[in-house]
């Protein structure tokens, strides 16, 4: 008879790595107006930052915690640090890196990628970016890549300004409004008319701090014919203490532009993750969002995608896993103003060992947008009778000129597939992770090879002792 | 009294508005008429408030606000009770009929013993000028409002068919609220088919408590001008191999609007459950608003459930081959929205109230 594979926890290895806190510069925990207005003289704010983030922060004060989504009742502000940074500024090559620092990013594998398949790279660690470079061929293109505050206060600044959480006001949410006070690091993008960036950028945040935040925010804009593929990745050890992660992230796709952005999320699971993505396209222009959520104690993750010009299109493309001691609530927006605007949402849930998925999702269709067209697909994996997976999509039409489709299934993992899959010589512990590896197969055929292997190892470990 | 009803049962962003509908300044409803034929196989009691409670373990959908309202109205409830092993084929019929400027209601409970088999047939109209029937009042309600509040309790191996037909006028706001509990191998059928009325928040609880229990849901609606009819339904899976379905199909027309929240909750227990909900919107004009909100909630692993929509207009290959048919687009139109409440009508056995419906469509 085959042993029980009963393991507690899974080994996250390298996503472990704890570095000790040495040569830091950690401001005090909390949120008050001298802590924001210290993080502005860190980062040499021009003025109507720092007034924005004061403003930000007053929105913070006023608005409350969201009363439909999972309990954050585990975060106390007055505990998060929301300004960590090593003591050292970025560099343009691995080499000056703190040693400490390149080691976390050598094992997460970033400079391999970046040498064998990225055009650019940005490495943040806690709240600052330590390294950021493109590559030659790509800036010839007039592709922009640089960090955030270099954009704000150099030759961008105006452009930053100008679209700086537009997309994403502070009043849009509690944590947006946080967001808006305290934000640091992240990544600014450009890419010019009708460039196409054949090879993915790649912006990776580690937060090393226990008991810090982390607040990137990243916007990019693709022009009018334009082509890009973006990549995020972050991860940060466990610690016994609550982390936070509120980044933004505002795109901008213009006329008949495409972009690709993709994130594989595998926070500890110590992380409240309350994360805001917004997309704005224009006329002919594309978004595709793939999405694959694995780490965080508790997530609020709903990439937003506004259609504002006339045939504009939207995908969502996601996988979430939530195991034991995780509560994700993860889903997608889809919003249609324009006329013959498309949005294609098809996402795929897993909930095991005492984990609670929650897929969450609105589709509204304005009266503009007429010979609009929509598709929610939504399926839900339950691996045993103690975690939880709910679906709540919602759609509000206002036309009648629309076509709507939605469908959403939950079920269990057929016995007949296990057996088969064993009956040919496999384990079952690996049959039933190749059956959820398969489940999932929707995210993972759309993400580069390199991401798609990482994301079905991830998989594997969440799998690690699923029978029993 | 402000109420907040139909509240959704995992709320969502709140920007969206479809976590709850409300209403405002309504007043306590003084017990409303109503015209009933009971076959002699069923036996009927009306009780007092200070005789005997209206069920309270039984729940509905519409929410504790309506509960808080008609219990200050002085009001008892209406019963019927189908004893064990009788199954009777005539169907209690019960019709209210609603006058304008009043504010009415009523209470039903429906006992269903052991392997009975009970029909409940109600219809919700407009009194006729000369149709009026006066009833004490316990306050002074204003307005054209109306509740009615359902309960049912089924009994081990009864079955139970309840049809609501609802054709009211587009001043009128109606409160609907019908809570049942399932014993083991019950079956309930509901038709509720909605033609008219200004303001109509329905609500329908069925919980599923004991093994093999099934629920078929069909509603059917046909909405034009203002109206707003605002729904919650529930389908709570708690015993083993039970069964829910949720067929939902309607017009939209005018500057209509519909909210449909639709639940299936997979309890712990509910092993080899199963759960559908299918719902088929068309829309007719501009200016309606058509809001859906399927829910899956699920914390059983050997479940299934589904839930699939289809939200929009005419088939233009259907519309092509029925206007080079020689009919008219207006009169294709019509067709369709009549078809879709016929489909609905067809699955009532009793043929006096399909007669009713087809007389309101007329």
């Amino acid at each position: 008879m085959k042993e029980k594979t009963w393991v507690e926890d899974v080994n996250r290895s390298i996503y472990d790595i704890k570095n000790e806190e040495k040569d830091v510069y950690r401001l005090q925990a909390g949120l008050t107006p001298e802590i924001v207005a210290q993080i502005s003289d860190e980062k040499h704010d021009p003025e109507w930052m720092r007034e924005f983030r004061q403003r930000s922060l007053e929105i913070y004060n006023e608005i409350p915690v969201p009363d439909w989504g999972p309990s954050i009742e585990g975060l106390n502000m007055d505990k998060i640090a929301t300004y960590v940074r090593t003591n050292t500024n970025m560099k343009a090559s691995w080499d000056d890196v703190p040693e400490e620092i390149k080691k976390t990013f050598d094992l997460l594998g970033i400079p391999q990628a970046e040498q064998e398949s990225l055009a650019g790279v940005g490495a943040q660690y806690d709240s600052e970016l330590v390294y950021h470079n493109v590559k030659k061929e790509v800036a010839e293109q007039g592709v922009i890549y640089t960090d955030m505050e270099s954009a704000l206060t150099g030759e961008y600044a105006d452009m930053v300004k100008s679209h700086f959480m537009k997309l994403v006001p502070p009043r849009d949410h509690k944590f947006a409004a946080l967001h808006g006070a305290v934000w640091s690091g992240g990544s600014f993008v450009y890419v010019p008319p009708g460039v196409k960036v054949d090879i993915p950028l790649q912006s990776y945040f580690r937060l090393n701090a226990p008991g810090a935040g982390q607040f990137e925010h990243t916007l990019i804009i693709v022009d009018e014919g334009a082509d890009l593929h973006f990549i995020e990745g972050c991860s940060a050890p466990k610690y016994n203490v609550a982390n936070l992660h509120a980044g933004c992230v505002e795109l901008f796709v213009g006329k008949n532009a495409r972009l690709r952005y993709s994130t594989i999320e595998n926070w500890s699971k110590n992380m409240y993750n309350l994360n805001t993505k917004r997309a704005r396209v224009e006329a002919g222009g594309r978004i595709e969002w793939v999405s694959g959520s694995f780490g965080s104690h508790v997530s609020y993750l709903y990439p937003m995608s506004i259609l504002n010009g006339d045939g504009a299109r939207a995908e969502f493309t996601g996988v979430t896993f939530a195991g034991q001691g995780q509560n994700l609530d993860t889903g997608a927006k889809m919003v249609h103003n324009a006329p013959n605007t498309s949005s294609y949402m098809n996402t795929r849930s897993i909930s095991k060992g005492g984990g609670i998925s929650t897929f969450r999702s609105s589709v509204v269709v304005n009266p503009k947008a007429k010979h609009s067209k929509s598709s929610v697909s939504c399926q839900s994996l339950m691996l045993d009778r103690i975690s939880r997976s709910d679906t709540i999509p919602a759609m509000d039409i206002r036309t009648s000129d629309a076509d709507i489709g939605h469908e959403a299934k939950i079920g269990r993992i057929s016995d007949e597939a296990v057996f088969y899959l064993m009956s040919r010589g496999l384990p079952e512990d690996e049959a039933r992770a190749m059956i959820v590896s398969g489940f999932a197969d929707n995210v993972s055929k759309e993400l580069p090879v390199e991401y798609a292997v990482e994301m079905n190892n991830l998989i594997r470990l969440e799998m690690k002792g699923s029978i029993g | 009294m402000d109420m907040t009803v139909n509240r959704l049962p995992a709320p969502t962003w709140n920007w969206l508005h479809v976590n709850e509908g409300s209403l405002r300044g309504v007043s306590v409803p003084a017990r409303g008429p109503i015209e009933m034929e009971t076959p002699d196989t069923i036996s009927y009691s009306y009780y007092n408030k200070e005789e005997k409670e209206f069920p309270a373990d039984i729940l509905g959908a519409v929410g504790t606000d309506l509960d808080a309202l008609l219990e200050q109205s002085e009001a008892g409830f209406h019963g019927w009770e189908i004893a064990a092993g009788v199954k009777e084929s005539a169907p209690v019929r019960l019709h209210f009929s609603y006058e304008t400027g009043k504010s009415v209601q009523n209470r039903i409970a429906v006992h269903a013993c052991e392997n009975s088999e009970i029909t409940v047939i109600m219809d919700f109209c407009q009194a006729e000028a000369t149709d009026t029937v006066q009833t004490p009042a316990v306050a002074e309600p204003q307005g054209n409002f109306a509740a009615v509040q359902t309960r049912i309790c089924a009994e081990r191996g009864a079955k139970v068919h309840l049809v609501q037909i609802q054709k009211l006028p587009e001043d009128f706001t109606f409160l609907n609220d019908v809570g049942t509990s399932c014993a083991e191998n019950v079956q309930i059928e509901t038709t509720q088919i909605v033609l008219g009325g200004g303001e109509t928040y329905m609500g329908m609880r069925t919980d599923l408590r004991a093994k093999a229990s099934s629920l078929v849901s069909r509603i059917g609606y046909l909405l034009d001008k203002k109206e707003l009819l605002d729904m919650n339904y529930l389908a709570v899976h708690t015993g083993a191999k039970t069964t829910s379905r949720m067929d939902v199909s309607g017009v939209l027309r005018g500057e209509s609007k519909k909210l449909f929240r639709g639940t299936i909750d997979f309890r712990n227990g509910s092993i080899g459950a199963k759960g559908d909900e299918k719902e088929d919107v068309l829309l007719f004009s501009e200016g309606v608003v058509n809001r859906t909100v399927p829910l899956i909630l699920c914390e059983e692993e050997d479940v299934e459930g589904n839930h699939g929509a289809t939200i929009g207009r005419l088939d233009e290959a259907l519309l092509f081959y029925l206007a080079s048919r020689g009919i008219e687009e207006q009169e294709i139109y019509e067709m369709m929205a009549r078809a879709r409440i016929d489909a609905i009508c067809s699955e009532i056995r009793d043929e006096k109230t399909r007669e009713l419906v087809q007389g309101y469509l007329a």
